[in-house]
């Protein structure tokens, strides 16, 4: 055996080994809603859930069994590697009871709903949500919430004991916060956050669909759901007309405020957990997000106005307002019906609904698109350049920014920041022209990409079991690589065709 | 004659009190009813005010709001939501979920495509409802296949995991 072949065998091998553990870590997830199947005596969903965590399993424990000998020490590659082929695997293999249940078309439409889960934005094919069953139901919301957070991270926060590549596993799964000095530390702390924000969100929600008319399982079980949704900013929720089903402006607002809370830096809910209430107003996403939702939505409800679209302030806060900032947080929660964006909503309203979902919620949260720390980064460095053509020729400009501590804005930074913000606009113009190129009209392929591609879950009637496979391909590979934000997912497509070139 | 004409006015009059014809404005049934909800939505500016019927599945719940109340119907093309006095709803026994096929009803009710009532939502104040068929309890036969297919599996998860854990035991006694 040659020595190359060695070696790439135990770079594989070390691949292997965190995926075969993610996998594993995946098959213990899905006895959560096979214990609400049985609960709900739900036997065919019982066997769905058995059988996919068996497979789960034989794929977990032979990746363990190959790759045994793999080094737990991983490069910076190897976790980019892990994180996307675990992501694409997870997909795969989350699909099983989803497929097996029936309410989906194809295996396709099934991993395409996983996918909109995982990457939290909310598009949905599966068909007849009304009478699906509540261990699919929890299937679902489990996913867009561990999603939310990372599988990685979650792989990470319980199931590793401080392995020396943790670090860079977490980077790749598009993380970077430090809440704590040790990364299992941070990804503890992330979870100890969601888990209480879980509870009290839950026991709201329950209290609040008790009276809004639920029976009271029902109002827990839905108040467990649509918190997990709004959190997570994904979107979910257990009936097809999604939070309109509840026809409850109370519900609507108590949805709103915990999707704006989880579309937070979860550095940002640290400093407040810990005392530091003050970083609300000086953190520069928070300040971003309040001028861009400002702007954004004043468009919006300027256009929706002029076309007295809406009879009073209130409808056009609670259908225009709602939406703007379902969009901008990524959450995809819609108080109106999917095709009445087209229909009834001005072009102007359109585009800022659009501008909404590609600018995003904030960096290191559960949101999507650009992020809120780019798009101000992006406004400093204008302020700073136009500074320094009104300066002096031998004036020292200094830009900073708040991001918890005052920061100098530096060359790399805004590097980063225009890098991520080009990738984003480049795929969404590819998304947008194959959406085009399938035959649907431009506002409605730019808006249903700008949805897919930032991980909202906003939809203009695009996505449904009717549209063509190829778009339904390119919009799961559009959530994915919005989601894991380009880098990760570059690294493994060109390890890929490096080993086909070898 | 004119004593005719009062007579009909007349009973015109009263038959409009009966049947609520003049309570609402612009009203009239479009001719193509039943419509589907995808239509309504499709056309919502063409049917905002009118008197329209759809037919189709009652899902989820009657949501209780005092002397009010909503449902939602689904009739294979969208669901919406209706509302209306409590006592309309008195008929359904039946409303779709996982173990229940809903009750399959006529609604007849004005659409609204911005109820400035419900703030602003696209929905429909029933006016009256008939209950066409009557729902039922779903059967979810457990296929033979899926059984075999979950034993199969499971048998080879737990091998490879015993497998596993022995191996992992060797490493440690070795270490």
């Amino acid at each position: 055996m040659s020595s190359t072949f060695i070696i790439r065998f135990q770079k594989l091998s070390t691949v292997g080994l965190y995926t075969g553990r993610v996998m594993l870590v995946l098959a213990g997830i899905m006895v959560v809603p096979l214990i609400t199947s049985l609960l709900f005596g739900e036997l065919p969903i019982v066997l769905d859930f058995l059988v996919g965590i068996s497979i789960t399993s034989i794929v977990g424990f032979s990746l363990l069994l190959i790759c045994g000998r793999g080094s737990r020490d991983i490069s910076w590659t190897q976790s980019m590697i892990v994180v996307s082929l675990s992501w694409l695997l997870a997909m795969i293999l989350s699909a099983i009871p989803y497929y097996l249940s029936g309410y989906w078309r194809s295996y396709l439409d099934a991993m395409f709903d996983v996918m909109s889960g995982f990457t939290t934005t909310g598009l949905v094919l599966g068909q007849d949500l009304d009478h699906m069953p509540y261990g699919i139901n929890m299937w679902r919301h489990l996913l867009t919430w561990i999603g939310g957070q990372g599988i990685i991270v979650l792989a990470l926060s319980f199931f590793t004991k401080g392995s020396p590549g943790a670090f860079k596993l977490y980077v790749g799964e598009g993380k970077d916060e430090r809440l704590q000095p040790n990364v299992i530390n941070t990804t503890r702390a992330i979870w100890y956050v969601s888990v209480v924000y879980l509870f009290v969100g839950t026991f709201i929600l329950w209290i609040t669909g008790i009276f809004v008319g639920l029976p009271v399982i029902k109002a827990l079980f839905h108040g467990l759901w649509i918190f997990m949704a709004a959190w997570s900013t994904g979107g979910f929720a257990p009936q097809s007309q999604n939070v309109i089903y509840y026809h409850s402006r109370v519900y609507e607002i108590i949805t709103m405020i915990f999707f704006i809370i989880g579309s937070f830096n979860f550095n940002l809910h640290w400093a407040v957990w810990t005392g530091n209430r003050k970083e609300i107003y000086r953190n520069l996403e928070t300040v971003t997000f309040s001028i861009t939702a400002t702007v954004l939505s004043t468009i919006a409800i300027w256009e929706l106005s002029k076309l007295n679209v809406y009879p009073d302030a209130i409808s056009l806060l609670s259908r225009g307002y709602y939406s703007i900032l379902s969009a901008h947080t990524t959450t995809g929660f819609m108080t109106i019906y999917a095709r009445q964006f087209v229909l009834d909503w001005g072009p102007l309203a359109l585009m800022a609904i659009t501008v909404a979902m590609l600018f995003g919620g904030s960096a290191s949260s559960t949101a999507g698109g650009f992020k809120a720390v780019r798009v101000g980064v992006a406004f400093k460095t204008v302020i700073y350049e136009i500074k320094r053509l009104l300066a002096p020729e031998r004036a020292v400009i200094v830009e900073k920014i708040h991001m918890g501590r005052d920061i100098v804005l530096e060359d790399r930074y805004v590097r980063i920041a225009l890098t991520i913000i080009f990738l984003y606009t480049i795929s969404w113009f590819i998304l947008t022209f194959i959406t085009n190129a399938c035959g649907y009209d431009l506002p409605s392929s730019m808006f249903e990409s700008a949805s897919a591609i930032g991980n909202v879950g906003l939809s203009c009637g695009v996505t449904n079991p009717d549209m063509p496979s190829i778009l339904k391909v390119a919009y799961i590979l559009g959530m994915w690589i919005g989601r894991l934000e380009f880098m990760a997912v570059f690294v493994f497509i060109g390890e890929f065709i490096r080993t086909l070139r070898r | 004659m004119s004593g005719r004409i009062l007579t009909f006015l007349i009973l015109i009059f009263f038959m409009s009190l009966v049947n609520n014809v003049f309570s609402y404005p612009l009203l009239m049934i479009s001719k193509d009813t039943p419509h589907t909800i995808t239509d309504l939505i499709e056309r919502s500016k063409l049917y905002d005010g009118k008197i329209v019927e759809i037919k189709g599945e009652v899902i989820g719940d009657i949501l209780d709001r005092g002397k009010y109340a909503w449902i939602n119907i689904y009739d294979g093309s969208s669901s919406i939501g209706i509302w209306g006095v409590k006592e309309i709803f008195s008929s359904i026994k039946f409303k779709g979920d996982y173990n229940t096929k809903g009750d399959y009803i006529k609604v007849t009710g004005i659409f609204k495509r911005a109820d400035p009532k419900q703030g602003g939502e696209l929905d429909i104040e029933a006016l009256s409802l008939k209950v066409i068929s009557v729902g039922k309890k779903i059967d979810h036969p457990i296929s033979y296949h899926l059984i075999l297919i979950t034993f199969i599996s499971s048998s080879i998860a737990a091998i490879l995991g015993l497998i596993w854990l022995k191996v992992n035991f060797n490493k440690r006694r070795t270490s």
